[in-house]
């Protein structure tokens, strides 16, 4: 961002500064942040994107990038000049971006609309992948039940599209937490909304509450109870670093969580059809299913599913729901998906996700965030 | 000749609930058209419109994916068992 | 559908928005006054470029350019009674979304004259939208052909000096941006038959977290609930 004067500065944002509670600190630290907005391509998700776009540079957000060609026609410079467009045209270089940055990812969904919210905070040595933290949070919009046709239509994209902006400006002025899951329902016979707040995010705090015996319940909190299974799980994620890494979390029968790392299969999937796998072990993994098979032929059920995000964050991405959820049914419907963001070798975070049957999508179990160093 | 498929716990409410399934054929593509006969709607489920396996979706005969052999004609006998496993993948 | 935005300012715009995406098929745009630097933090149509222009000359071109089959008329003038009943004649609906506590009143008034008329010689909108925000507060009321109407929530407007403004008490960009696009949203799904006509209720935001208050018709109030004998 552009340095502004402080006279500039009290003029644009002198409303803003005026809330109890906000520090004209916190809303000149908002200049550094980039959001880079993506969508599904849906009109709703378009329209959503757009409008938490200008509210987010309206309220100081510095820099952009529209990681997603059909926001190009998104033009926040005429609301803010000095605002800074990262990236140019080319909707691939949004990943450049170094951090702080926040991802805000639209999507039009079977029971309404989502939004998911990845932050990616700058700490020392981007270019080193030395260390950075995300923090994860989804927005879930149900609008009612599908088999009643309930759809997100134009009408509800401006709503979440501003509320994503607020969740979003209002963490960072350090106003209000940011939950792992918003739950929103705006059912249709019901003229207003209710909204219930899931797990609320303490993220680091909570993996240090986590060992002294202090747990929610959660495959997560168990998987962090059970030290010899974890630490097999971060072992293997460093040593098959810069490649993703992945296997799996069973049950022995004594009740306990075993990990069982697997190789990453992906490279010889690429080699022989690179048409139907595009992406080779660096940003994908395909585990060996057969080793799963086995262990729960011998009594071993599987509970977890893990893999990395290379120098990328522990979020659940579009390709990993894909592959979870071939045409929106789960393969594995009670089995968690643990997503382990690697940086320069090192787990940074980690975030743990189950599909949720009533909104049809994978959300974050509480305990996920950044590792304590 | 008798081949056993074995059938994922998300296929078997094809296959009222069997685990294996046993069918004739001589090599892959004639013993997944034989399940598909005894329990339609199985082929749609494995393989897309080109007849190709489908990408969520892993075709063993023996110990090896078919993909690494020689896919649909992949020839079988009464001692190699095919295993349909579901994919489990994803990427950043 | 044809509705009337009173109050161009962070309530107004991002309603505007909402209606137009939604497909309303006119706007009327009515607010007296001009676009400034600090409004741009919350009313986020508007350019750099806009700066004094009259807000609702600026807000019906941002409009067009985003929607370029809606019709826009715009109003640059203080309202006061009488002159939002006969702007209100011959609309579907009303938003309300400035910071004047009497014009809550009046747009509330307008539809209860409105339902009342048996007669049918006033032809004004029976549903309107009032909203409110600051600092990181706001609600929205609907008033409908057989609702409450805002006095039985509130008896009459305080004093002016008595009501804090986003001049002195600010307001988050985003905070009124979702309470405006919410209310629209409320609006045009009560306009579309969509919600229960005979409840009303005041939906508050406040710090996050939403809660609605169920509001019954007030039994010494004019409006008596609903059309007239």
């Amino acid at each position: 961002m552009t340095t502004r004067d402080p006279i500039a500065l009290l003029e644009r944002y002198g409303r803003q500064l005026l809330v109890e509670g906000v520090e004209p600190a916190r809303q000149v630290a908002l200049g550094d942040w980039c959001l880079a907005v993506a969508t599904d391509g849906s009109d709703v998700a378009r329209l959503a994107a757009d409008v938490a776009l200008r509210y987010a540079v309206g309220a100081g957000i510095g820099r952009y990038c529209l990681a997603d060609a059909a926001l190009a026609d998104s033009n926040p410079e005429d609301l803010d000049p000095a605002v800074e467009r990262i990236g140019g045209a080319d909707p691939s270089a949004a990943g450049l971006a170094r951090p702080p940055v926040a991802h805000l990812y639209f999507a039009r969904r079977r029971y309404g609309a989502s939004v998911d919210l990845l932050l990616t905070e700058h700490d020392d040595g981007w270019e080193q992948g030395a260390g950075h933290d995300a923090v994860v949070s989804t927005v879930v919009l149900e609008l009612g039940d599908p088999q009643d046709g309930a759809q997100a239509g134009p009408e509800d994209a401006p709503g979440l599209g501003t509320l994503a902006a607020r969740l979003l400006v209002c963490h960072l002025l350090g106003l209000e937490p940011l939950p792992a899951v918003l739950h929103l329902r705006w059912p249709d016979d019901d003229a207003d909304p209710e909204v219930h707040v899931r797990a609320p995010s303490e993220s680091g705090a909570e993996v240090a509450d986590l060992a002294d015996g202090a747990a929610p319940p959660g495959l997560l909190a168990e998987l962090q109870r059970t030290p010899a299974a974890l630490d097999a799980i971060l072992a293997h994620a460093s040593a098959d670093y810069p490649n993703e890494a992945c296997g799996f979390v069973v049950r022995d029968a004594d009740g306990s969580l075993r990990a069982v790392p697997t190789r990453n299969l992906q490279d010889r999937y690429h080699a022989i059809d690179p048409e139907t796998y595009p992406r080779t072990s660096r940003t994908a993994f395909k585990l060996d299913e057969r080793v799963i098979v086995r262990e729960e032929e011998a009594g071993h059920p599987l509970q977890i599913i893990f893999h990395t995000h290379c120098e990328a964050g522990a979020y659940f991405s579009a390709e990993d729901a894909r592959a979870a959820a071939p045409g929106g049914e789960p393969i594995f419907p009670d089995a968690g998906h643990l997503v382990l963001s690697v940086m320069g070798g090192v787990v940074r975070a980690l975030a743990l996700f189950r599909f949720d049957a009533v909104s049809g999508r994978f959300v974050p179990e509480l305990g996920g965030g950044p590792l304590p160093r | 000749m008798s081949i056993r498929i074995k059938i994922p716990t998300p296929l078997r409410k094809f296959t009222a609930n069997k685990d294996v399934v046993e069918v004739e054929g001589s090599n892959v593509g004639e013993a997944l058209r034989a399940l598909d006969a005894a329990h339609p709607g199985m082929w749609a489920k494995i393989c897309d419109d080109n007849g190709k396996v489908r990408r969520f979706i892993n075709v063993y005969a023996g110990d090896d994916d078919i993909r690494f052999l020689e896919g649909m004609a992949t020839p079988v006998d009464a001692k190699t068992e095919i295993s349909i496993i579901p994919a489990i993948a994803g990427g950043c | 559908m044809k509705i009337a935005i009173f109050g161009c300012g962070g309530l107004g715009v991002p309603a505007a928005w909402t209606l137009a995406a939604a497909g309303a098929s006119e706007l009327l745009l009515v607010d007296p006054d001009h676009v400034e630097r600090s409004n741009l933090h919350r009313q986020v149509l508007y350019r750099e470029a806009d700066l004094g222009r009259p807000k609702a000359q600026a807000l019906a071109e941002a409009l067009q350019r985003r929607f370029p089959t809606l019709r826009v008329q715009t109003l640059q003038a203080q309202m006061d009674a009488d002159s939002v009943r006969s702007a209100l004649r011959g609309y579907d609906a009303g938003f309300e979304g400035t910071d004047d506590a009497a014009m809550k009143f009046h747009v509330s008034d307008a539809v209860i004259a409105a339902r009342t008329d048996t007669a049918g010689r006033d032809a004004g909108a029976r549903l309107a939208c009032i909203a409110a925000a600051i600092g990181r507060r706001g609600q929205h009321f609907v008033v409908g052909p057989q609702t409450a109407c805002y006095r039985c929530l509130f008896e009459a407007p305080p004093p002016p000096e008595s009501v804090a403004s986003c001049r002195i008490a600010g307001v988050i960009g985003p905070v009124v941006g979702e309470v405006g696009a919410r209310a629209a949203r409320a609006l045009w799904r009560a306009l579309h038959g969509r919600a229960e006509p005979a409840r009303s209720a005041l939906v508050r935001l406040d710090a996050g977290r939403y809660d609605r208050i169920a509001v019954d018709v007030a039994q010494d109030c004019s409006c008596r609930g609903g059309p007239g004998e």
